[in-house]
């Protein structure tokens, strides 16, 4: 991540996509983020219990998918934004052996009370739609 | 499809849940820099402020990510809570829902504010209300309710860091109507 470099916020317009981001999804990634996460639900690391339940595979829990969109966001913001709020639709699984693709937009900026932008975000894993939603960034 | 179409004691008693706070759940550990390495860790995070390096003085400096807000406030794999706190909170609710045959259950929407980043050795607290019920639904994955949880999140100085609300639908599963 180029942490070093923090984004100019005049220089943000609406209108504007961020990088993309790709993450290839293992059964080992979805195992580390369950553990690191503290979601022990089985069906984040029981192949067995999952496939009981009709899925084909382990899949990314909901605090992943938000780790994730938060890497999205402040990998381009840089560390002077701060997140202040995220309103996010879910939609299918994302599966072990999937890539995870969030792509986003920023949609609206203000600089009332403080300077802020929100970017539209969507992620994918392989072509359904993961999740998306909104995300505020503020900066002080 | 007839699930307990009468609907029910266990009906009742989840609308009678309704805007009523359950007790205060607290946090199994305080906001702590192992556990917000662990999480950079599995999710590839490289930032200045979760490894304490923002600035010039790198001590207490240290942020927490904001989406680890639900991470500090999971039980752990035996359900253990610490002393003090409540051992149940609004998934109860989920619980109840199964009682009339509402066994299948999927996230909807998540909605966060975050008042601001935490700092180690902060401990939390939430505070969670089942603020709405719909009516019975007819959905893509088979008829259920959709319901939404609110969490308050605190400090231990009883400072509101973070507003969780979290729609989830209940719903019997195909193979079982």
């Amino acid at each position: 991540m180029s942490s070093a470099l923090s984004l100019h916020f005049a220089d943000i317009c609406v209108g504007q996509s961020l990088p993309a981001l790709r993450e290839q999804v293992t059964t080992s990634s979805i195992v580390a983020s369950a553990i690191a996460t503290r979601d022990f639900h089985p069906i984040h690391h029981d192949l067995e219990r999952v496939r009981e339940l009709g899925h084909s595979a382990l899949f990314l829990n909901i605090f992943a998918s938000n780790a994730y969109v938060e890497r999205f966001v402040s990998q381009w913001a840089g560390p002077e934004a701060r997140l202040s709020k995220s309103s996010i639709r879910l939609g299918a699984p994302c599966y072990a052996g999937s890539t995870l693709r969030i792509e986003g937009t920023v949609s609206n900026v203000g600089e009332v009370p403080v300077r802020w932008v929100e970017v539209e975000i969507r992620a994918y894993g392989n072509e359904a739609v993961h999740a998306s939603g909104l995300v505020r960034l503020e900066w002080p | 499809m007839s699930v307990n179409a009468q609907s029910g004691d266990w009906l009742s008693r989840i609308q009678a849940r309704l805007d009523q706070p359950y007790a205060r759940v607290l946090a199994c550990d305080p906001v702590n820099p192992s556990m917000i390495r662990h999480w950079c860790e599995a999710h590839g995070v490289d930032d200045p402020r979760y490894r304490g390096d923002v600035g010039e003085s790198s001590d207490a400096k240290l942020l927490a990510p904001p989406s680890m807000l639900q991470v500090w406030l999971q039980p752990g794999p035996s359900g253990w809570r610490p002393e003090g706190s409540a051992q149940v909170d609004a998934t109860e609710i989920i619980r109840l829902f199964g009682e009339g045959g509402y066994t299948g259950l999927v996230g909807v929407n998540v909605d966060q504010e975050f008042v601001r980043y935490l700092r180690p050795d902060e401990r939390l607290y939430s505070v969670s209300t089942l603020v709405s019920v719909s009516d019975r639904k007819v959905t893509g994955l088979g008829e259920g309710y959709f319901f939404t949880v609110r969490q308050d999140v605190f400090t231990q100085d009883d400072e509101k860091v973070a507003v969780l609300h979290f729609r989830q639908l209940c719903y019997v599963p195909r193979e079982s109507s």
